[in-house]
C-alpha cells in the first residue's frame, strides 16, 4: 500500500509580497502583529467603503467591520496567489452591501469628471455631449456592472486585480468590463 | 436600484482617513491587548465578533473531552494560560458545537502482541506487535488505549470541525469524503506514536465504492492536508445497479389496498346476508297447501278472525278436522259449551273447549272439503307456481352472491399470498444490500496517529453567485455567524463560507443546497433546499430567511436532526 507524503507548494506565479507574507504569517501566530496589516491597508479599503457612499462615518464603520473579520479569519488566509488586499476588498464588497441594507440606504456612485472622460473615450462618445447619459446610463446598470466599471475607470485597477477581487479570471474581467462597455454604448446611440 | 450620485465629491486627504483609525478598539474587541473575553461581545461587534475567543473556548473544550468519559470545563482564561501549546494546535481544529460531536471509542490493546479492533460501523483496525512508542521514540509494552471514532455524512463531518478545504496548485478546493476516521493512542494519559515500518491496517466501513478517491492524512503542524496516495476498496458482490434502498410501505400500495379489499368482502358479504333473509321472509309467506277433509274424521266449523289467523281465511269454506278422535270427550257433542277458541300452540291449532271451568283441549288441522276443497286447490296451484318462481329466482340470487363473495375472496387471498411473496423477496434483497454495502470497506494502511480521510477535491460550486443577506425567519433581525456552512445534500461535502464568501454565495442551482450556521448568540441557523429555490436565475441579491434554533438543553441526536436539514 502506497503511503507516500507530498506537501503542497506555492506555484511560482503566485508569489507574493515577502514582507506582507510576513506580517500574515506573524499575525497568524499573533494577533497583535495584524496591526501592520491594518496600517498597510487601512486606507485603501476605507477608500474603497467612501467610494460606495456618502458619509465618512458610514465608511469609516464599513472599514472597521472589514478589518475585524479580517483579524478574526487571518488564520483561514493562504497564500493561493490571491494579494491580501484583493482578499480584503472582497471582504469589503461584502461588509459595503450589508451595511446599506442594514440601514436600508441607496449606494452610491461617486463619480469624477476626469473618470467619466476616460470611459467616454472608450465609449467613443463626445464628453461635452456625455457627461449626463453617461451618468444615467450608469445609474441603471446592475451591480456588478457598476462594480466593474468603478474599480476600471474610478479607482484605476487594473484586470487582474479586478478578477481577483471580484473572484473571476483576469480574462473573465476584461470580457464582461468590455461588455459593460458596450452597453453604455448602445445607450448613448 | 436607486443610487445616489455625487460629482466631483471633494476627495478626502490621507489625514482624514488615518484620523479614523483606531486599532487598539479593534484589539480589544477580538481579545488582545492584554485581556481575554471570555465570550462573543455581541451584535455590534460583527460577523465573528469574540470568534477568537469563542475559538478558544471550544478548543479547550474540545481538548478536555477527547477521552470519550466526562466533560471538562474550565475557566477560558486559565485554559489558554495552562493549554497555549495545545489551544494554538487545536484551534485549527474547532468542532462548532462540542456537545455534538462525535465522540470516541476506547479500545485496549496489548502493544506487545498487537491486536484486531472492531467498531462498530464494521470498521477492522489490526494493529501488528510492538507497533506503539512514546514521544522520544521509546517502544511502548502492556496495554494502550486506542481511541477511534468515524464521520460518514455532511452533519458529522460539520459538527467535527475538522477543516475540509484543501489547496491544490494554487486551487481552493473542498473535500468530498467516503470517510473520515480519527485514531489516536494512548498510554497512561500520554499520547503515542506509531512505530515506523509497523503500519496499522485499516479496514474502514465506507458506504462509497468510487475508486475516485483518495487518502489524505491531516498535518496537524502544518494545518494542511496531505496527499497519501490511494487506498484499495472492498466491495462485495452485489446486483446489479446501485445499492438503493426500496422501502417495503411503498410496495405494499403497489400491490394491495387492504382497506379496499376489506369494504369490497364486507359489501359483497352483506348482498348474501340480506338475499338469505329475503328467502326466509318469501318462505314465511309461502301459500299453504289446502287440506281435503276426511269425511271418516270429525271437524268443527269456527269463525276465524282474519287478523288472529291470516293463513286460515286464505281459502274460503275452511273446517278444522280432529286429528285425534281419542282426544275428543265422550261428550262432545251432548254438552252445550259456552265458549269454543281457536288457539296455535306448539305450530299446531288446538281447538279449546270451555264449559265454566271445564276446558277441552282437541288438535286439529284445517281442512277444505267438496267445491271449496277444488276452488282452494286451484287457487293454491297457482300461487305456488308464483311462488316457486320468486323462491326459485331468489335462490339463484342467493347462489350468486355467495359465488361473488367466494371469488372476491379468493382475489384477494392471492393478492395477499404474491404481496407477501413480494414482501419476502424484497427483505431479502434490502437485508442482501444492507450487508453489502455494510461489508464495503476501503482499505489503507496508516503510519501515524491522526486523522485520515479517503477524499476526493472539489472545487468551490459554481452556476450562481449572490450577493446574500442572512435574517431570523421569525424576528426579521439580521443573523451574524461564526460558523457558516453550505452543503449539497447529495455529495459529502461541506463549503465552508468565509468573510469572503459569506456576502457573495457561490452555488449550484441545480444541486439540493442548504445552508447551516451558528450564530453570534451559539444557536443554530439553518436554511434548506426550498429556501435556494426561491433565488431566480440572474438574480443578483437575496436574504436568506433561516431557522433559527436554539440547541440549549437538546440532546445530540436532536441536534444532529436540525443540522441534517
Amino acid at each position: 500500500m502506497n503511503s507516500m507524503s507530498i506537501t503542497q507548494h506555492i506555484p511560482p506565479q503566485a508569489k507574493v509580497d515577502s514582507l506582507e507574507e510576513s506580517w500574515i504569517k506573524s499575525a497568524q501566530q499573533d494577533l497583535s502583529a495584524f496591526e501592520k496589516l491594518y496600517d498597510a491597508n487601512y486606507e485603501a479599503i476605507f477608500r474603497y467603503a467612501y467610494q460606495r457612499m456618502d458619509s465618512k462615518d458610514d465608511a469609516a464603520d464599513v472599514t472597521a467591520q472589514v478589518f475585524l473579520k479580517a483579524m478574526t479569519n487571518i488564520k483561514k488566509y493562504k497564500f493561493m496567489g490571491l494579494k491580501f488586499s484583493s482578499w480584503l476588498y472582497r471582504i469589503a464588497k461584502s461588509e459595503t452591501y450589508q451595511f446599506l441594507k442594514n440601514k436600508s440606504k441607496s449606494p452610491t456612485i461617486n463619480v469624477e469628471t476626469e473618470s467619466l472622460a476616460n470611459m467616454a473615450q472608450d465609449i467613443d462618445v463626445p464628453i461635452a455631449l456625455g457627461n449626463e447619459e453617461l451618468i444615467a446610463a450608469l445609474s441603471e446598470l446592475n451591480d456588478q456592472e457598476l462594480e466593474l466599471v468603478e474599480m476600471r475607470y474610478f479607482e484605476q485597477r487594473n484586470f487582474k486585480e479586478i478578477g481577483e477581487i471580484l473572484d473571476m479570471t483576469e480574462n473573465n474581467s476584461k470580457v464582461k468590463t468590455h461588455r459593460v462597455i458596450k452597453k453604455l454604448q448602445n445607450k448613448q446611440k | 436600484m436607486k443610487r445616489n450620485i455625487n460629482i466631483d465629491r471633494k476627495p478626502l486627504a490621507k489625514e482624514e482617513i488615518n484620523a479614523t483609525k483606531d486599532f487598539r478598539s479593534l484589539a480589544s474587541k477580538v481579545g488582545i491587548a492584554g485581556s481575554v473575553s471570555p465570550k462573543p461581545t455581541g451584535k455590534s461587534t460583527g460577523w465573528f465578533a469574540g470568534g477568537i475567543a469563542a475559538i478558544a473556548i471550544a478548543a479547550g473544550i474540545y481538548v478536555g473531552t477527547k477521552t470519550d468519559s466526562e466533560q471538562l470545563v474550565q475557566e477560558p482564561e486559565t485554559l489558554i494560560a495552562e493549554v497555549t501549546d495545545t489551544v494554538s494546535k487545536t484551534i485549527f481544529v474547532n468542532p462548532p458545537i462540542p456537545e455534538a460531536d462525535i465522540s470516541n471509542e476506547s479500545y485496549y490493546v496489548d502493544a506487545d502482541n498487537g491486536g484486531k479492533i472492531k467498531h462498530h460501523t464494521g470498521t477492522e483496525i489490526t494493529i501488528p506487535e510492538g507497533a506503539f512508542m512514546d514521544e522520544e521514540g521509546n517502544i511502548i509494552t502492556g496495554k494502550v488505549e486506542v481511541q477511534y471514532r468515524e464521520f460518514h455524512n455532511q452533519t458529522e463531518i460539520l459538527l467535527s470541525g475538522i477543516p475540509m478545504d484543501y489547496d491544490s496548485a494554487g486551487k481552493e478546493q473542498v473535500f468530498e469524503s467516503a470517510g473520515m476516521m480519527e485514531i489516536r493512542g494512548y498510554q497512561d494519559g500520554k499520547r503515542l506514536k506509531i512505530v515506523p515500518d509497523k503500519n496499522f491496517r485499516i479496514c474502514m466501513h465506507s458506504k462509497n465504492p468510487d475508486p475516485k478517491f483518495n487518502l489524505y492524512y491531516l498535518d496537524e503542524e502544518k494545518e494542511e492536508w496531505s496527499y497519501e496516495g490511494k487506498d484499495s476498496i472492498d466491495n462485495p458482490k452485489t446486483e446489479q445497479g446501485s445499492i438503493k434502498d426500496e422501502p417495503i410501505e411503498e410496495n405494499i400500495a403497489k400491490v394491495i389496498d387492504k382497506e379496499e379489499a376489506q369494504t369490497e368482502i364486507a359489501d359483497a358479504e352483506e348482498v348474501v346476508a340480506v338475499i338469505k333473509k329475503e328467502i326466509k321472509t318469501l318462505k314465511k309467506e309461502s301459500p299453504r297447501k289446502p287440506l281435503k277433509a276426511n269425511p271418516k274424521k270429525k271437524n268443527f266449523t269456527i269463525d276465524v278472525k282474519k287478523t288472529e289467523f291470516p293463513e286460515l281465511v286464505v281459502y274460503a269454506g275452511t273446517i278444522f278436522e280432529v286429528v285425534d278422535k281419542s282426544d275428543l270427550p265422550e261428550d262432545t257433542y251432548s254438552v252445550t259449551w259456552n265458549g269454543v277458541e281457536l288457539l296455535e300452540k306448539n305450530n299446531s291449532y288446538i281447538v279449546q273447549l270451555k264449559k265454566g271451568e271445564r276446558k277441552e283441549e282437541i288438535k286439529v288441522i284445517p281442512v277444505l272439503d267438496g267445491k271449496d276443497y277444488d276452488e282452494a286447490k286451484k287457487e293454491f296451484d297457482s300461487s305456488f307456481t308464483d311462488y316457486s318462481k320468486k323462491l326459485t329466482a331468489k335462490k339463484e340470487e342467493e347462489k350468486q352472491a355467495e359465488v361473488n363473495l367466494s371469488k372476491i375472496k379468493e382475489r384477494y387471498k392471492k393478492e395477499q399470498e404474491a404481496y407477501e411473496r413480494r414482501v419476502a423477496i424484497m427483505r431479502s434483497k434490502m437485508e442482501f444490500q444492507a450487508a453489502a454495502r455494510d461489508e464495503l470497506k476501503r482499505i489503507f494502511n496508516i503510519n501515524r496517529f491522526g486523522t485520515w480521510n479517503c477524499d476526493s477535491p472539489i472545487p468551490y460550486p459554481k452556476g450562481m453567485l449572490v450577493l446574500t443577506n442572512y435574517e431570523d425567519e421569525e424576528t426579521g433581525e439580521t443573523i451574524e455567524f461564526t460558523k457558516l456552512d453550505l452543503v449539497e445534500k447529495t455529495r459529502n461535502a461541506c463549503f465552508p463560507l468565509d468573510a469572503s464568501r459569506i456576502g457573495r454565495l457561490p452555488f449550484n442551482p441545480k444541486r439540493d443546497n442548504l445552508l447551516w450556521g451558528i450564530t453570534l448568540d451559539g444557536m443554530i441557523a439553518v436554511a434548506d433546499t426550498e429556501d435556494f429555490k426561491e433565488i431566480e436565475k440572474g438574480q443578483e441579491a437575496h436574504t436568506f430567511k433561516m431557522k433559527v434554533v436554539d440547541i440549549k438543553g437538546k440532546t445530540t441526536s436532536e441536534i444532529r436532526e436540525i443540522i441534517g436539514g
